[in-house]
């Protein structure tokens, strides 16, 4: 049986990350603007856990209002789940508190640890792909979960570093520990593009290489690109961009296009700062065909626009989604036609 | 002292390195891991440039390996870099008003000697700035860039403080006159406090806001408290040095009698000018929210 049967856990569509700007525009509008559709704009929105363990306060008298109207799932960023100091009780009470407070279906923190000895670096800093590790964040996640009492989900994260240490692609890592931790995935894509452009693989195989039956919820961002400093630029100095790459260009990751794209002297860092590429929506679309209709949020963290103009991002993910699903559905239904199988479109899923 | 004169050395870079927070550490966790975790979080709170500290290139090739785009050296500065800017900008968040004052490069320079001398502690980038106030004292003698420091820090510390339900006029009047001296009241948990040399709380907003900031005003003890209003935003108020004494001690959580009777001694107060101002103090404290039933 998949996680997400075996959790019960809903899909709850579309939503956005819930960021300070937008406060009013959400706030004051008991039901958002429907898109041109006439769908609604967002179902469904996500908040960053830390923002909300306080005591009081307008954080927690905005959440509540929020949580009125929409779903509110808390994603976090600083459980250190791979670090190697121990699990921060005061935060773990202070989480679970808020996921009773949301009544959240799971919550969810990254792949990384943000934190040794006793210094928090407030960033999500990538762990050397080892058997080690895995059984490691396993066991770390499982505390976590028992802690809580809520399911699970597990992000990959963006990456800059490769350690030598690494004896495995990370999404055998991530999948081997989500299988040890019986947790779900949240599946960042923008993550996985980012990486494997930075690191020279095939965005295709992390991709397939994940158990599509874990995966709960998809996130989707922006990237933007920052200079090396130590790897002069290419002697036309050309500004790669991964939106309008080769990749990208075909249209479908399923092509047999270039996996990543970007000239020397430049690398991908995941800002959450632009629309979503061209090429991370072709990735999302090779995604759903393979888990369903997932939770799909779209993440835009600085530079933060209008709300219309997430809004119009998400309505772009329920596009894609909806047509990579019936694409999926169709494709499947003709291969166990030809085998003379009966299954329910909603097994698919 | 002007701010161009603000004290600002940066430390030897190895004095940067964290001290080892042995308490924090996890026994059980894999001794590579935390050779490899403790390594990176070092590096990446260093002040200098990755291609040119020796240290850690030298250091760097048991743990780092280059990628098709990549050196190493590249691959942690990324992440060295963010790190102070990701800090950098959540600092300047809590503390606009000090950043303005100082200037880009200043503000800067104060970030990075401060987050090496306090390094994050934990989870909660509210409380990063907790010792902010304390540490820019250490580093210049301009009282007008302390205040402000100290003051903005209340608005942060006030911010995710538990609500408390008001104390009612109502409730307050019923109780029995013979028993109002022992009588202890509760302040609301997001009530600062904050004693200083400028009356700041307007240049603040200015700073703040990035609009024309008005002249410095001339040196006078103030007394600010910063609350939360009925929106559960935060705002301030100046008060008379007795209102801020009394607070102060009913927030130490000495009885009225007690408090009044301090109060006047800390501020210098008349018995007669407490009790003419004890009827409005009261009134509008209650009022404003700023007694809250001990429940």
């Amino acid at each position: 049986m998949s996680f997400r049967k075996q959790h019960g856990v809903p899909d709850l569509g579309i939503g956005i990350g819930f960021r300070a700007p937008h406060r009013a525009a959400i706030l004051e509008s008991p039901e958002l603007p429907e898109n041109a559709a006439g769908l609604a704009a967002v179902d469904w929105f996500e908040v960053i856990s830390e923002n909300y363990l306080g005591d009081g306060g307008r954080p927690l008298a905005t959440l509540d209002r929020l949580s009125t109207n929409y779903p509110v799932i808390p994603h976090g960023v600083s459980l250190n789940l791979g670090g190697t100091d121990r699990l921060n009780t005061d935060h773990l009470r202070r989480l679970r508190r808020l996921v009773d407070r949301l009544d959240a279906p799971w919550f969810s923190d990254h792949l990384c640890f943000t934190a040794a000895h006793g210094v928090e670096v407030h960033d999500l800093l990538p762990l050397p792909c080892t058997e080690k590790v895995a059984d490691w964040v396993a066991d770390r996640i499982r505390a976590v979960c028992d802690a809580i009492g809520r399911p699970f989900l597990l992000e990959n994260p963006s990456s800059y570093v490769s350690w030598r240490a690494d004896a495995m692609p990370e999404w055998e890592f991530l999948s081997r520990i989500a299988e040890r931790a019986d947790c779900g995935l949240l599946f960042d894509v923008n993550n996985v593009f980012v990486a494997a452009t930075n690191h020279g693989f095939d965005p295709r195989r992390y991709i397939d290489g994940i158990d599509p039956e874990r995966v709960v919820q998809i996130h989707l961002a922006g990237h933007s690109e920052r200079p090396i400093r130590g790897r002069p630029k290419d002697a036309a100095g050309a500004r790669p961009s991964a939106s309008t790459s080769e990749f990208a260009g075909r249209g479908d990751a399923g092509d047999g296009g270039p996996t990543s794209t970007g000239a020397p002297g430049f690398f991908l860092f995941d800002t959450h700062s632009r629309p979503v590429a061209d090429v991370v929506w072709s990735l999302y679309r090779r995604t759903i065909a393979r888990t369903g209709p997932v939770t799909t949020l779209i993440e835009w963290d600085e530079e933060i626009p209008a709300f219309p103009v997430v809004a119009a991002e998400a309505a772009t993910a329920r596009v894609a989604r909806q047509e990579a699903t019936l694409s999926s559905v169709g494709t499947a239904t003709k291969e166990h036609l030809s085998a003379n199988s009966v299954q329910t479109p909603g097994e698919l899923v | 002292m002007s701010t161009n004169e603000f004290l600002h050395t940066f430390s030897d870079p190895a004095s940067r390195r964290a001290e080892t927070n042995a308490s924090a550490r996890d026994a059980n966790a894999p001794d590579e891991l935390r050779a490899l975790a403790d390594s990176f979080v070092n590096w990446i709170q260093r002040p200098t440039v990755v291609h040119d500290d020796d240290e850690v290139r030298r250091e760097l090739p048991a743990f780092v390996a280059d990628s098709p785009r990549m050196l190493a050296e590249d691959q942690i500065e990324a992440y060295r870099v963010q790190y102070l800017d990701r800090l950098s900008g959540a600092l300047e968040d809590d503390f606009r008003a000090l950043a303005r004052r100082l200037g880009s490069a200043q503000w800067r320079a104060l970030v990075a000697d401060f987050l090496a001398a306090q390094p994050p502690p934990d989870w909660n980038l509210y409380t990063l700035g907790a010792g902010l106030p304390a540490f820019v004292a250490t580093q210049t003698d301009d009282a007008v860039t302390r205040d402000l420091a100290r003051l903005e820090w209340a608005f942060c510390d006030a911010f995710g403080d538990a609500d408390a339900t008001p104390l009612t006029a109502a409730a307050l009047a019923a109780v029995d006159p013979e028993a109002l001296g022992d009588l202890v009241l509760a302040v609301q948990p997001a009530l600062r406090l904050v004693e200083l040399d400028f009356p700041l709380c307007e240049l603040r907003i200015a700073l703040r806001d990035d609009v024309e900031a008005p002249k410095i005003p001339e040196s006078k003890k103030t007394y600010v408290v910063v609350a939360r209003d009925h929106q559960r935003g935060l705002e301030y108020m100046y008060v008379t040095a007795a209102a801020y004494f009394t607070l102060t001690r009913l927030r130490r959580g000495e009885p009225l009698g007690a408090a009044l009777e301090g109060a006047a001694e800390d501020a210098g107060a008349t018995e007669d000018e407490m009790l003419g101002a004890l009827g409005t103090w009261f009134q509008n404290w209650t009022a404003w929210g700023w007694l809250v039933t001990g429940d």
